[in-house]
Protein backbone atom coordinates (compact mmCIF):
# COMPACT_ATOMS: atom_id res chain seq x y z
CA UNK A 1 0.00 0.00 0.00
CA UNK A 2 2.93 2.20 0.86
CA UNK A 3 4.73 1.29 -2.31
CA UNK A 4 1.89 1.83 -4.38
CA UNK A 5 1.41 5.41 -2.81
CA UNK A 6 5.12 6.32 -3.21
CA UNK A 7 4.87 5.51 -6.63
CA UNK A 8 1.84 7.85 -7.31
CA UNK A 9 3.60 10.47 -5.86
CA UNK A 10 6.90 9.43 -7.94
CA UNK A 11 4.68 9.96 -11.43
CA UNK A 12 2.86 13.45 -9.80
CA UNK A 13 6.51 14.92 -9.04
CA UNK A 14 7.91 13.68 -12.54
CA UNK A 15 4.27 15.27 -14.33
CA UNK A 16 5.15 18.56 -11.97
CA UNK A 17 8.62 18.74 -13.17
CA UNK A 18 7.36 18.42 -16.74
CA UNK A 19 4.95 20.94 -16.36
CA UNK A 20 7.28 23.56 -14.54
CA UNK A 21 9.74 23.43 -17.22
CA UNK A 22 6.98 24.26 -19.70
CA UNK A 23 6.59 27.26 -17.88
CA UNK A 24 10.29 27.93 -17.40
CA UNK A 25 10.56 26.64 -21.30
CA UNK A 26 8.14 29.76 -22.47
CA UNK A 27 7.95 32.30 -19.54
CA UNK A 28 12.05 32.67 -18.46
CA UNK A 29 13.91 31.32 -21.70
CA UNK A 30 11.39 32.07 -24.63
CA UNK A 31 12.41 34.82 -25.84
CA UNK A 32 15.96 35.20 -24.77
CA UNK A 33 18.55 33.83 -27.38
CA UNK A 34 21.97 32.82 -26.39
CA UNK A 35 24.55 32.70 -29.52
CA UNK A 36 21.27 33.29 -32.03
CA UNK A 37 19.35 30.35 -30.47
CA UNK A 38 16.92 29.33 -27.87
CA UNK A 39 17.64 27.09 -25.96
CA UNK A 40 15.37 23.62 -25.32
CA UNK A 41 14.46 22.59 -22.36
CA UNK A 42 11.62 19.54 -22.91
CA UNK A 43 13.76 17.28 -24.73
CA UNK A 44 16.44 17.18 -21.29
CA UNK A 45 13.62 17.04 -19.28
CA UNK A 46 11.71 13.86 -20.86
CA UNK A 47 15.25 12.08 -21.44
CA UNK A 48 16.61 12.20 -17.97
CA UNK A 49 13.22 11.11 -16.65
CA UNK A 50 12.33 8.35 -18.81
CA UNK A 51 16.13 6.82 -18.88
CA UNK A 52 15.39 6.17 -14.55
CA UNK A 53 11.89 4.39 -15.71
CA UNK A 54 12.61 2.14 -18.34
CA UNK A 55 11.43 1.69 -22.44
CA UNK A 56 7.76 1.58 -21.61
CA UNK A 57 7.13 3.32 -18.45
CA UNK A 58 9.40 6.26 -20.00
CA UNK A 59 7.67 5.59 -23.63
CA UNK A 60 3.92 5.90 -21.32
CA UNK A 61 5.92 9.41 -19.79
CA UNK A 62 6.74 10.64 -22.70
CA UNK A 63 3.37 10.09 -24.61
CA UNK A 64 1.66 12.24 -21.91
CA UNK A 65 4.52 15.10 -22.12
CA UNK A 66 4.62 15.17 -26.15
CA UNK A 67 0.98 14.99 -26.32
CA UNK A 68 0.62 18.13 -23.44
CA UNK A 69 3.47 19.91 -25.42
CA UNK A 70 1.83 19.26 -28.31
CA UNK A 71 -1.59 21.06 -26.94
CA UNK A 72 0.22 23.74 -25.33
CA UNK A 73 1.34 25.20 -28.14
CA UNK A 74 4.85 23.39 -29.63
CA UNK A 75 6.28 24.18 -32.37
CA UNK A 76 6.23 21.19 -34.78
CA UNK A 77 2.62 20.60 -33.44
CA UNK A 78 1.79 16.28 -33.27
CA UNK A 79 5.53 15.85 -34.60
CA UNK A 80 6.78 16.09 -30.83
CA UNK A 81 4.56 13.82 -29.40
CA UNK A 82 6.16 10.98 -32.03
CA UNK A 83 9.86 12.30 -31.48
CA UNK A 84 9.33 12.77 -27.76
CA UNK A 85 7.44 9.07 -27.01
CA UNK A 86 10.14 7.14 -29.44
CA UNK A 87 12.95 8.85 -27.98
CA UNK A 88 11.51 8.16 -24.24
CA UNK A 89 11.47 5.00 -25.42
CA UNK A 90 14.58 4.55 -26.90
CA UNK A 91 16.16 6.00 -23.83
CA UNK A 92 14.86 4.09 -21.37
CA UNK A 93 15.83 1.11 -22.98
CA UNK A 94 19.47 1.89 -23.59
CA UNK A 95 19.83 2.83 -19.75
CA UNK A 96 17.73 -0.14 -18.99
CA UNK A 97 20.38 -2.44 -21.00
CA UNK A 98 23.15 -0.92 -21.69
CA UNK A 99 24.25 2.01 -19.57
CA UNK A 100 24.48 2.60 -16.18
CA UNK A 101 22.24 5.15 -14.82
CA UNK A 102 24.90 7.92 -14.16
CA UNK A 103 24.91 11.52 -15.01
CA UNK A 104 26.97 11.10 -18.20
CA UNK A 105 24.50 8.73 -19.17
CA UNK A 106 21.91 11.40 -18.79
CA UNK A 107 24.34 13.56 -20.83
CA UNK A 108 24.09 11.22 -23.51
CA UNK A 109 20.47 10.51 -23.53
CA UNK A 110 19.75 14.17 -23.55
CA UNK A 111 21.79 14.86 -26.59
CA UNK A 112 20.65 12.28 -28.59
CA UNK A 113 17.07 13.51 -27.48
CA UNK A 114 18.18 16.80 -28.44
CA UNK A 115 19.65 15.87 -31.87
CA UNK A 116 16.65 14.02 -32.70
CA UNK A 117 13.98 16.49 -31.55
CA UNK A 118 15.52 19.50 -32.63
CA UNK A 119 16.74 17.86 -36.08
CA UNK A 120 13.62 16.74 -37.22
CA UNK A 121 11.86 19.89 -36.31
CA UNK A 122 14.27 21.76 -38.61
CA UNK A 123 14.03 19.31 -41.12
CA UNK A 124 9.95 20.10 -40.67
CA UNK A 125 10.89 23.96 -41.03
CA UNK A 126 13.08 23.62 -43.93
CA UNK A 127 10.19 21.25 -45.91
CA UNK A 128 7.76 24.02 -45.17
CA UNK A 129 10.28 26.80 -46.42
CA UNK A 130 10.44 28.43 -43.35
CA UNK A 131 14.16 27.55 -42.92
CA UNK A 132 17.06 26.72 -44.85
CA UNK A 133 19.31 24.09 -44.55
CA UNK A 134 22.30 26.45 -44.73
CA UNK A 135 20.88 27.14 -41.10
CA UNK A 136 21.77 23.91 -39.45
CA UNK A 137 25.07 25.32 -38.27
CA UNK A 138 22.86 26.81 -35.33
CA UNK A 139 21.75 22.97 -33.98
CA UNK A 140 25.09 22.09 -32.38
CA UNK A 141 24.81 24.98 -30.97
CA UNK A 142 21.35 25.06 -29.56
CA UNK A 143 21.59 20.90 -28.43
CA UNK A 144 25.06 22.10 -26.54
CA UNK A 145 23.68 24.69 -24.82
CA UNK A 146 20.51 23.13 -24.03
CA UNK A 147 22.30 20.09 -22.90
CA UNK A 148 23.86 22.24 -20.61
CA UNK A 149 20.61 22.08 -18.58
CA UNK A 150 21.67 18.54 -18.15
CA UNK A 151 22.51 18.23 -14.66
CA UNK A 152 19.69 19.80 -13.26
CA UNK A 153 17.04 17.46 -14.47
CA UNK A 154 19.33 14.64 -14.11
CA UNK A 155 19.51 15.36 -10.20
CA UNK A 156 15.45 16.51 -10.03
CA UNK A 157 14.72 13.03 -11.57
CA UNK A 158 16.99 11.36 -9.58
CA UNK A 159 15.66 12.27 -6.27
CA UNK A 160 12.09 11.83 -7.38
CA UNK A 161 13.28 8.61 -8.50
CA UNK A 162 14.55 8.06 -4.82
CA UNK A 163 11.32 9.44 -3.27
CA UNK A 164 9.08 7.12 -4.91
CA UNK A 165 11.33 3.59 -4.74
CA UNK B 1 18.85 -14.40 -22.74
CA UNK B 2 17.54 -11.66 -25.55
CA UNK B 3 16.20 -8.73 -24.89
CA UNK B 4 14.08 -7.01 -27.45
CA UNK B 5 13.01 -3.42 -27.73
CA UNK B 6 9.64 -4.26 -28.85
CA UNK B 7 7.86 -6.16 -26.48
CA UNK B 8 4.00 -6.46 -26.19
CA UNK B 9 3.34 -3.40 -24.24
CA UNK B 10 5.99 -1.15 -25.98
CA UNK B 11 4.19 -2.06 -29.39
CA UNK B 12 0.45 -1.43 -27.76
CA UNK B 13 2.42 2.25 -26.47
CA UNK B 14 3.66 2.92 -29.67
CA UNK B 15 0.20 2.31 -31.60
CA UNK B 16 -1.55 4.19 -28.77
CA UNK B 17 1.14 6.91 -29.47
CA UNK B 18 0.69 7.04 -33.55
CA UNK B 19 -3.06 7.09 -32.58
CA UNK B 20 -3.06 9.98 -30.66
CA UNK B 21 -0.47 11.79 -32.92
CA UNK B 22 -2.83 11.18 -35.95
CA UNK B 23 -6.48 12.68 -33.85
CA UNK B 24 -3.96 15.49 -32.19
CA UNK B 25 -3.08 16.42 -35.88
CA UNK B 26 -6.15 16.38 -36.92
CA UNK B 27 -7.99 18.06 -34.30
CA UNK B 28 -5.18 21.10 -34.56
CA UNK B 29 -5.88 20.74 -38.30
CA UNK B 30 -9.30 21.37 -38.28
CA UNK B 31 -10.23 23.25 -35.35
CA UNK B 32 -9.49 26.82 -37.36
CA UNK B 33 -8.83 28.25 -34.08
CA UNK B 34 -8.29 26.97 -30.45
CA UNK B 35 -9.34 23.37 -30.12
CA UNK B 36 -11.01 22.03 -26.79
CA UNK B 37 -7.86 20.05 -25.49
CA UNK B 38 -5.48 23.17 -26.15
CA UNK B 39 -7.99 25.39 -24.15
CA UNK B 40 -7.76 22.54 -21.78
CA UNK B 41 -3.83 23.06 -21.31
CA UNK B 42 -3.93 26.29 -21.94
CA UNK B 43 -6.09 27.19 -19.08
CA UNK B 44 -3.98 25.14 -16.71
CA UNK B 45 -0.79 26.65 -17.62
CA UNK B 46 -2.12 30.61 -17.60
CA UNK B 47 -2.37 30.89 -13.74
CA UNK B 48 1.32 29.20 -13.75
CA UNK B 49 2.66 30.86 -16.21
CA UNK B 50 1.19 34.46 -14.95
CA UNK B 51 3.32 33.33 -11.64
CA UNK B 52 6.43 32.60 -12.74
CA UNK B 53 6.10 35.80 -15.14
CA UNK B 54 5.92 38.04 -11.70
CA UNK B 55 8.73 36.42 -10.22
CA UNK B 56 10.67 36.96 -13.73
CA UNK B 57 9.45 40.37 -13.75
CA UNK B 58 10.19 40.84 -9.85
CA UNK B 59 13.77 39.17 -10.52
CA UNK B 60 14.46 41.53 -13.52
CA UNK B 61 13.74 44.46 -11.24
CA UNK B 62 15.80 43.27 -8.24
CA UNK B 63 18.46 42.64 -11.08
CA UNK B 64 17.94 45.85 -12.63
CA UNK B 65 17.76 47.35 -9.40
CA UNK B 66 21.07 46.11 -7.62
CA UNK B 67 22.92 47.16 -10.59
CA UNK B 68 21.87 50.68 -10.77
CA UNK B 69 22.08 50.58 -7.05
CA UNK B 70 25.67 49.64 -7.18
CA UNK B 71 26.77 52.40 -9.82
CA UNK B 72 24.91 54.78 -7.42
CA UNK B 73 26.72 53.88 -4.53
CA UNK B 74 30.69 54.20 -6.46
CA UNK B 75 29.47 58.17 -7.44
CA UNK B 76 28.35 59.18 -4.20
CA UNK B 77 28.41 57.24 -1.32
CA UNK B 78 27.53 60.11 1.11
CA UNK B 79 23.64 59.23 -0.40
CA UNK B 80 23.71 55.57 0.35
CA UNK B 81 21.51 56.10 3.39
CA UNK B 82 18.77 58.10 1.71
CA UNK B 83 18.98 55.47 -1.85
CA UNK B 84 18.26 52.53 1.00
CA UNK B 85 15.37 54.70 2.22
CA UNK B 86 13.88 55.08 -0.67
CA UNK B 87 14.60 52.11 -2.27
CA UNK B 88 11.23 50.78 -1.99
CA UNK B 89 9.23 53.50 -3.19
CA UNK B 90 11.68 53.72 -6.61
CA UNK B 91 11.26 49.78 -7.08
CA UNK B 92 7.32 50.23 -7.36
CA UNK B 93 7.02 53.67 -8.67
CA UNK B 94 9.16 52.55 -11.67
CA UNK B 95 6.94 49.83 -12.47
CA UNK B 96 3.84 52.55 -11.86
CA UNK B 97 5.54 55.58 -13.72
CA UNK B 98 6.26 52.80 -16.87
CA UNK B 99 2.67 51.70 -17.11
CA UNK B 100 0.98 55.17 -16.63
CA UNK B 101 3.34 56.74 -19.06
CA UNK B 102 1.56 53.77 -21.67
CA UNK B 103 -1.79 55.00 -20.00
CA UNK B 104 -1.13 58.58 -21.22
CA UNK B 105 -0.30 57.57 -24.48
CA UNK B 106 -2.92 55.22 -25.10
CA UNK B 107 -5.07 57.89 -24.16
CA UNK B 108 -3.25 59.89 -26.90
CA UNK B 109 -4.33 56.98 -29.15
CA UNK B 110 -8.06 56.86 -27.71
CA UNK B 111 -8.27 60.81 -28.82
CA UNK B 112 -7.23 60.12 -31.98
CA UNK B 113 -9.54 57.54 -32.38
CA UNK B 114 -12.50 57.33 -30.58
CA UNK B 115 -13.95 54.13 -32.03
CA UNK B 116 -10.89 52.48 -30.82
CA UNK B 117 -11.87 50.42 -27.29
CA UNK B 118 -8.94 48.78 -25.99
CA UNK B 119 -7.64 45.66 -23.40
CA UNK B 120 -4.38 45.98 -21.87
CA UNK B 121 -2.65 42.82 -21.37
CA UNK B 122 0.87 42.05 -19.91
CA UNK B 123 2.98 39.33 -21.94
CA UNK B 124 3.50 36.07 -19.56
CA UNK B 125 5.56 33.75 -22.08
CA UNK B 126 6.88 33.64 -25.58
CA UNK B 127 7.11 30.67 -28.08
CA UNK B 128 10.49 28.64 -27.37
CA UNK B 129 10.78 28.18 -30.68
CA UNK B 130 13.32 29.83 -33.27
CA UNK B 131 11.09 29.88 -36.42
CA UNK B 132 7.66 31.40 -34.63
CA UNK B 133 7.64 35.13 -33.37
CA UNK B 134 4.41 34.74 -30.69
CA UNK B 135 3.14 35.20 -26.91
CA UNK B 136 0.67 34.44 -24.74
CA UNK B 137 -0.86 36.99 -22.80
CA UNK B 138 -3.02 36.33 -19.56
CA UNK B 139 -6.50 37.68 -21.13
CA UNK B 140 -8.77 35.40 -22.76
CA UNK B 141 -12.50 34.23 -24.11
CA UNK B 142 -13.65 35.61 -20.56
CA UNK B 143 -12.50 39.22 -20.93
CA UNK B 144 -14.03 39.73 -24.63
CA UNK B 145 -10.61 38.49 -26.50
CA UNK B 146 -11.96 37.00 -29.93
CA UNK B 147 -9.54 35.42 -32.83
CA UNK B 148 -8.18 38.26 -34.85
CA UNK B 149 -8.35 41.12 -32.71
CA UNK B 150 -5.33 43.45 -33.37
CA UNK B 151 -2.79 43.70 -30.55
CA UNK B 152 -1.20 47.39 -30.76
CA UNK B 153 1.42 49.39 -28.07
CA UNK B 154 0.13 52.43 -26.79
CA UNK B 155 1.45 54.48 -29.79
CA UNK B 156 -0.69 52.64 -32.19
CA UNK B 157 2.50 50.83 -33.55
CA UNK B 158 0.90 47.10 -34.74
CA UNK B 159 2.29 44.67 -32.63
CA UNK B 160 0.61 41.53 -34.23
CA UNK B 161 -3.24 39.34 -34.09
CA UNK B 162 -5.21 37.05 -31.27
CA UNK B 163 -4.39 33.75 -33.14
CA UNK B 164 -5.73 31.65 -30.27
CA UNK B 165 -7.88 32.14 -27.32
CA UNK B 166 -8.56 30.48 -24.77
CA UNK B 167 -10.76 31.24 -21.06
CA UNK B 168 -7.95 33.16 -19.46
CA UNK B 169 -5.34 32.88 -22.18
CA UNK B 170 -4.78 33.81 -26.11
CA UNK B 171 -1.80 34.01 -28.28
CA UNK B 172 -0.96 36.57 -30.27
CA UNK B 173 1.39 36.33 -33.38
CA UNK B 174 3.38 39.21 -34.16
CA UNK B 175 3.71 40.44 -37.46
CA UNK B 176 7.62 38.80 -37.67
CA UNK B 177 6.06 35.43 -37.84
CA UNK B 178 5.67 34.22 -41.21
CA UNK B 179 2.47 33.05 -41.20
CA UNK B 180 0.95 36.11 -40.85
CA UNK B 181 0.21 38.31 -43.63
CA UNK B 182 -1.25 41.76 -43.60
CA UNK B 183 -2.67 44.16 -46.20
CA UNK B 184 -0.64 47.07 -45.60
CA UNK B 185 0.35 50.60 -47.75
CA UNK B 186 2.85 53.49 -48.19
CA UNK B 187 1.73 56.10 -46.19
CA UNK B 188 3.22 58.86 -48.30
CA UNK B 189 2.90 57.36 -51.93
CA UNK B 190 -0.01 54.80 -51.54
CA UNK B 191 1.14 51.71 -53.14
CA UNK B 192 -0.44 48.47 -51.38
CA UNK B 193 1.44 45.46 -50.88
CA UNK B 194 1.25 42.66 -48.49
CA UNK B 195 3.54 42.46 -45.21
CA UNK B 196 5.17 39.37 -44.00
CA UNK B 197 7.81 38.52 -41.56
CA UNK B 198 10.63 36.39 -42.79
CA UNK B 199 13.27 34.16 -41.06
CA UNK B 200 16.86 34.33 -42.73
CA UNK B 201 19.49 31.39 -43.44
CA UNK B 202 21.17 33.03 -40.13
CA UNK B 203 18.25 32.77 -37.72
CA UNK B 204 17.32 36.75 -37.61
CA UNK B 205 13.98 37.50 -38.80
CA UNK B 206 12.75 40.57 -40.66
CA UNK B 207 9.75 42.29 -42.11
CA UNK B 208 9.12 42.08 -46.14
CA UNK B 209 6.45 43.85 -47.77
CA UNK B 210 5.98 42.02 -50.96
CA UNK B 211 3.93 42.57 -54.34
CA UNK B 212 4.50 46.17 -54.93
CA UNK B 213 4.32 46.95 -58.28
CA UNK B 214 7.93 47.18 -60.13
CA UNK B 215 7.87 50.67 -61.22
CA UNK B 216 6.69 51.81 -57.12
CA UNK B 217 8.78 54.50 -56.27
CA UNK B 218 9.89 53.77 -52.96
CA UNK B 219 11.77 55.74 -50.49
CA UNK B 220 13.71 54.68 -47.33
CA UNK B 221 12.14 55.39 -43.66
CA UNK B 222 8.56 55.58 -45.63
CA UNK B 223 6.27 54.43 -43.31
CA UNK B 224 4.15 51.56 -43.59
CA UNK B 225 0.81 51.38 -42.22
CA UNK B 226 -2.30 49.14 -42.60
CA UNK B 227 -4.98 49.23 -45.63
CA UNK B 228 -7.69 48.25 -42.61
CA UNK B 229 -9.59 44.74 -43.49
CA UNK B 230 -12.26 43.03 -41.15
CA UNK B 231 -9.71 42.39 -38.68
CA UNK B 232 -7.60 45.47 -37.87
CA UNK B 233 -8.19 49.00 -38.28
CA UNK B 234 -6.39 51.08 -41.24
CA UNK B 235 -3.68 53.57 -40.66
CA UNK B 236 -1.51 51.79 -38.06
CA UNK B 237 2.03 51.77 -38.16
CA UNK B 238 3.62 48.59 -39.46
CA UNK B 239 7.51 50.02 -39.77
CA UNK B 240 9.75 52.05 -42.00
CA UNK B 241 10.74 51.42 -45.29
CA UNK B 242 14.81 49.85 -45.03
CA UNK B 243 15.31 48.68 -48.78
CA UNK B 244 13.55 47.79 -51.82
CA UNK B 245 14.52 45.43 -54.57
CA UNK B 246 13.08 43.40 -57.35
CA UNK B 247 11.30 39.95 -55.60
CA UNK B 248 13.22 36.54 -56.58
CA UNK B 249 10.25 36.45 -60.24
CA UNK B 250 10.98 39.86 -61.13
CA UNK B 251 7.81 41.01 -61.73
CA UNK B 252 6.85 42.51 -58.41
CA UNK B 253 9.04 44.82 -55.54
CA UNK B 254 9.63 44.09 -52.43
CA UNK B 255 10.69 46.33 -49.75
CA UNK B 256 12.09 45.24 -46.19
CA UNK B 257 10.87 47.39 -43.20
CA UNK B 258 12.20 48.07 -39.74
CA UNK B 259 9.20 47.31 -37.47
CA UNK B 260 8.00 50.14 -35.84
CA UNK B 261 8.24 48.39 -32.37
CA UNK B 262 10.72 46.60 -30.76
CA UNK B 263 9.65 43.15 -30.02
CA UNK B 264 12.19 42.76 -27.51
CA UNK B 265 10.98 45.67 -25.07
CA UNK B 266 7.47 44.82 -25.05
CA UNK B 267 6.33 44.40 -21.60
CA UNK B 268 2.40 45.68 -22.00
CA UNK B 269 0.23 45.17 -24.49
CA UNK B 270 -3.20 46.55 -25.97
CA UNK B 271 -5.82 44.52 -28.23
CA UNK B 272 -8.16 46.69 -30.03
CA UNK B 273 -11.48 44.88 -29.33
CA UNK B 274 -13.72 47.29 -31.28
CA UNK B 275 -13.57 49.65 -33.58
CA UNK B 276 -14.99 51.41 -36.62
CA UNK B 277 -14.19 50.28 -39.92
CA UNK B 278 -15.50 53.73 -41.54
Amino acid sequence: MRSQYKKYLMWALFGALFVLTVVVQTVVFGKPQFFGVKLSLIPVCVACVTMFCGAEDGAIYALACGTFWCFAGADGGALHIVLLTLCGAAAGYICDRLLIRRFLSSVLMSLMTLAVCQGLVFLFHCYLGQASLRAAGALPVQIGLSALSCPLFYLAARAIRKAGA
Amino acid sequence: MKHSFLTGRLKTILIVMLAVAVIAGVTLAVSGGTSVPENIVGTILSPLRAGVAAIDRLAARYYSYLFSYESLRAQNEAMEKQILAMEEDVRSAEELQRENERYKALLKLSDEHEDYQFLSAYILSWDPSDYKSAFTIGKGTASGLEEGMCAVTENGQVIGLVTRVGANWATVTTIMDSSLEISASIASSGYTGVVQGVFLEDGTQILRMNYLLTDAIVKNTDQVVTTGSTLYPRGLLLGYVTNASLDETGVAKYATLEPSCDMNKLEQIFIITEYSNQ
